[in-house]
């Protein structure tokens, strides 16, 4: 076995390190950059919209009933990136507090911001609120 | 283009701390692993990973078709199930994702709850508004590990 000891690794490119690790089939490699969620959260969109928990994010802004833009901490590099978001579509927080008729998704994408929504027959203010981009950091 | 071949690096000055320029990249503290992104911003590894998934089909008895942290699919009733973690999150605020596969007619997910050591996932059929088996569920989960 041999073992190298040390404190720090400089890249020698421009672009300092870039990750790539084996498939789970081992037959091709995956990109470790693209493959990480850039950023979550989960917030009540209620009267005092608010953070519950959040990875990259750096504030909330209410827009109106259902509507919420978010702000992103380390900006993306473009406005293309990808998005998922759920939403319960109902202002309760019980089991059974769920808009059957439920909507919404993403707004308007920018690359420090974004906004998402939260429809049931209209637009409303959402107890459970859920959302994650991916895509490529600036 | 330079290669070392070998089998462990180590730190130095501290055996689990390794920094690549100035960004400790590999460390035995949580939540300290960073990367490059695609342009010059850094990027926490550990928040960027999918906590938990799974792929799941069955309509009426569900079975785990493919899964990562996910130890058990528990069957509640029509369109009820839970998915139970191997390890568990620290705490019940993480991100939560749902699709659903159906294909005999339109379908809503419900997240029931959300807690350390699982997540429960409803479905329901939006025409009738009652709660209906789908084809397949998947759910993805991002937050933080215990």
């Amino acid at each position: 076995m041999s073992s190298l000891k040390v404190d720090n690794i400089t890249g020698r490119g421009s672009t300092g390190f870039t990750g790539s690790v084996k498939s789970e089939g081992g037959n091709t490699t995956t990109d470790l950059q693209q493959g990480l969620c850039k950023a979550w959260i989960n917030f009540t969109g209620l009267t005092t919209t608010a953070e519950r928990d959040s990875f990259n994010i750096s504030g909330l802004t209410d827009d109106g009933t259902g509507k919420t833009d978010i702000t992103i901490t380390s900006n993306m590099g473009n406005a293309n990136y990808a998005g998922s978001s759920y939403n319960n579509a109902h202002a309760g927080a019980a089991k059974t507090n769920f808009g059957n008729d439920f909507g919404g998704g993403f707004g308007n994408r920018a690359t420090d911001s974004f906004g998402v929504t939260s429809y049931s027959s209209a637009y409303i203010d959402s107890y459970n609120n859920d959302v994650l981009i991916l895509g490529d950091l600036a | 283009m330079s290669t070392v071949i070998l089998d462990t690096i180590t730190g130095k000055s501290t055996a689990t701390t390794i920094t690549i320029g100035s960004t400790p990249v590999v460390s035995a503290s949580a939540n300290s692993m960073t990367i490059r992104g695609e342009g010059s911003a850094q990027t926490s590894i550990q928040q960027g990973l999918a906590k938990a998934w799974a792929n799941t089909s069955g309509d009426g008895t569900p079975a785990i078709d493919d899964s990562f942290n996910n130890a058990s699919v528990t069957d509640n009733g029509t369109g009820n199930q839970t998915f139970a973690f191997t390890n568990n999150m620290s705490n019940s605020n993480y991100c939560c994702n749902t699709g659903v596969l159906e294909t005999g007619f339109v379908i809503c997910m419900q997240i029931l709850g959300q807690a350390t050591s699982n997540t429960q996932i409803k479905t329901h059929d939006v025409a009738g508004t009652s709660s209906a088996d789908s084809d397949g569920k998947n759910y993805s989960n991002n937050g933080d590990l215990a």
